[in-house]
C-alpha cells in the first residue's frame, strides 16, 4: 500500500508537447531574457535553442519541485551564462558602447548611462531584473528558476531599483545642469 | 507596477528590444537528439518514458552512451583534419565581414586598415568599415586575428563626413568617438577613437583627474578627413584594470594644432563615478 503510495507520488516527467507549448508561448520572452544575458544577439538566440535542448534531454529528471516554465528558465539561463563565458573569452567586446558627443539628445545618453549602471549590478541582481521586467515572472517564479529564497528576490531588485534610480537622477540632474 | 517600475520596464525594454525571430522547435530537437518526432500540427506528441527503467533500458542507454563517445572522437579526428583548411580558409577575410554578431557592411564593403603598431610583443590594426545601419565601424584587433576576431572588440556610429545609407540610424554625426577594452592575454586594456580631421591630439580625463594626451594620425583613402587614436592604458594609468570602470573616460577633448578644443565628449556618470572637471563645459 505504502509503495503504492510512493508510486502515486512520483511526479511524470513532461512530454515534448509540454515543452514545445512553452517554448513556443514564452519564445520572445526567453529570448529577449537569454540575450540580456548572453551579451548579444546570437549568442541569445543559441542559448534558448540549447537550454531547451538541454531541457528535453534533461526531461526525466524533472521533480516538479517548480513549475515545468520556472525549470525550463532556469535551463535556459544556466544556458545563457555559458554563452556568455565562452563568447567573453573568444570574442573580446564585439559591440560594446559607443558615445555621443555633447550635442547628441538626452535620450540616448541617459540609456547609455541605464546600460551602464545595469551592467554594474551584481550578476544575480541583473539577472532578477531581466527575469522580472523582461519575462514579467512573478518572485516566486524568478526565485525557482534561480534556486534562491523568495524573499532575496525582493531584496534583490530592491536594491537594483535604488542604483538604478540613483544613477538615473544624477545623470538626469547632470543634464539639467548642462 | 509602480510608475516607477514603469519607467524601468520602459527603458529596459529600450536597451534589448524584443525582436520578431521566428521560434525553431526542430533545432531545438535535433540538437536534443530527437529525430523521430510524429508532426502532429504546431505541437508534435512522444510518447512519455517509463518512470521506472528496466535493465534492458539502462544497458540501450549504455549501449547509445557508447555509440555516442564513439560518434565523438570520431568527430574529434575529423576536426583535427578539417581545422586548418578551415583556418586557410579564414585568413582571406577580415573576421567582421563574415560575422553575424556585428552590424552589417554596406554592400561590397572594404575593410581599412587606419592604423596599426605593436605594444610589447603584441602587435595590432585598428580597421574600419562602412556599415548598412551604424556609419563607420572601428574594429581593434590583435595581429593574429584578424581572420578569427579572437580578442577583437568593436564599435560603431554615424561619424561626420562618412556617407549615410537608408538605413543608417537617425542618431546625430559623431565628431569623436571611442572604443575602450579591458587587458587581455593578447593586448593591453586601451583606448582607440576617432576623431575630426583638425583634431592633431586627443585628450583623455578619467575620473581621477588624469590626462592622456595622444596623437592622432590621418587616415588612409577614403578616410582623409577623419584623424585615429589609440593608446594603451597601463595599469597607472587605468588603476584596475579589471574593474572595467576605471577604464572608462570621464572626457575627451580633440585638440587642435593651436591647442584650441575642436571637439569634446563628455560621458554620463557611472555608478560611483564622480565625473572630472572637463575642458568641455
Amino acid at each position: 500500500m505504502k509503495k503504492a503510495q510512493e508510486a502515486m507520488e512520483v511526479p511524470l516527467p513532461p512530454t515534448l508537447a509540454d515543452i514545445e507549448d512553452v517554448y513556443r508561448r514564452g519564445f520572445s520572452r526567453f529570448l529577449q531574457v537569454a540575450e540580456a544575458i548572453a551579451g548579444g544577439v546570437e549568442p541569445g538566440s543559441e542559448a534558448v535553442q540549447e537550454g531547451f535542448a538541454r531541457a528535453i534531454r534533461a526531461r526525466f529528471a524533472f521533480r516538479a519541485e517548480s513549475s515545468l516554465e520556472t525549470w525550463l528558465w532556469s535551463c535556459v539561463l544556466n544556458a545563457a551564462r555559458t554563452s556568455r563565458i565562452r563568447e567573453r573569452s573568444s570574442l573580446g567586446e564585439v559591440g560594446s558602447s559607443v558615445m555621443g558627443d555633447a550635442s547628441i539628445d538626452v535620450l540616448p545618453l541617459r540609456d547609455a548611462a541605464l546600460a551602464d549602471a545595469v551592467s554594474c549590478l551584481p550578476e544575480r541582481q541583473r539577472e532578477m531584473l531581466f527575469l522580472r521586467y523582461y519575462a514579467d515572472l512573478d518572485y516566486r517564479s524568478i526565485a525557482g528558476a534561480l534556486d534562491v529564497e523568495v524573499g532575496t528576490v525582493g531584496a534583490a531588485l530592491a536594491a537594483a531599483h535604488t542604483t538604478l534610480r540613483n544613477c538615473l537622477t544624477r545623470w538626469l540632474d547632470d543634464a539639467r545642469i548642462k | 507596477m509602480t510608475h516607477e517600475s514603469s519607467e524601468l520596464c520602459l527603458r529596459l525594454h529600450a536597451l534589448t528590444p524584443r525582436r520578431d525571430e521566428q521560434p525553431d522547435w526542430m533545432d531545438v530537437l535535433a540538437r536534443a537528439d530527437i529525430t523521430h518526432v510524429p508532426m502532429i500540427g504546431a505541437a508534435s506528441v512522444s510518447p512519455n518514458r517509463p518512470v521506472n527503467h528496466g535493465r534492458k533500458s539502462r544497458m540501450r542507454r549504455r549501449r547509445l552512451l557508447v555509440n555516442k563517445r564513439r560518434m565523438a572522437l570520431l568527430a574529434a579526428l575529423a576536426l583535427v583534419v578539417i581545422t586548418p583548411v578551415v583556418a586557410l580558409g579564414d585568413a582571406n577575410g577580415w573576421w567582421f565581414l563574415r560575422s553575424n554578431r556585428v552590424p552589417a557592411p554596406v554592400p561590397d564593403a572594404n575593410a581599412t586598415v587606419v592604423a596599426d603598431g605593436q605594444w610589447g610583443e603584441q602587435g595590432w590594426k585598428l580597421v574600419t568599415y562602412f556599415s548598412k545601419t551604424d556609419g563607420l565601424c572601428l574594429s581593434m584587433m590583435p595581429q593574429d586575428a584578424v581572420a578569427t576576431g579572437k580578442g577583437a572588440s568593436m564599435s560603431c556610429a554615424p561619424f561626420v563626413g562618412v556617407p549615410r545609407t537608408p538605413t543608417t540610424k537617425d542618431t546625430p554625426d559623431l565628431r569623436i568617438t571611442y572604443l575602450g577594452a579591458s587587458a587581455t592575454a593578447k593586448l593591453p586594456a586601451y583606448i582607440v577613437g576617432a576623431v575630426v580631421d583638425d583634431a592633431t591630439e586627443v585628450d583623455i580625463g578619467f575620473a581621477d583627474g588624469r590626462v592622456l594626451h595622444v596623437p592622432t594620425s590621418t587616415g588612409p583613402p577614403p578616410l582623409e578627413h577623419v584623424r585615429f587614436y589609440a593608446t594603451p592604458l597601463g595599469a597607472s594609468s587605468s588603476g584596475s584594470q579589471d574593474s572595467g570602470v576605471s577604464l572608462r573616460p570621464a572626457w575627451l577633448a580633440g585638440v587642435g594644432a593651436s591647442h584650441q578644443i575642436v571637439t569634446c565628449l563628455v560621458l554620463p556618470p557611472s555608478g560611483n563615478v564622480n565625473p572630472s572637471v572637463s575642458p568641455c563645459r
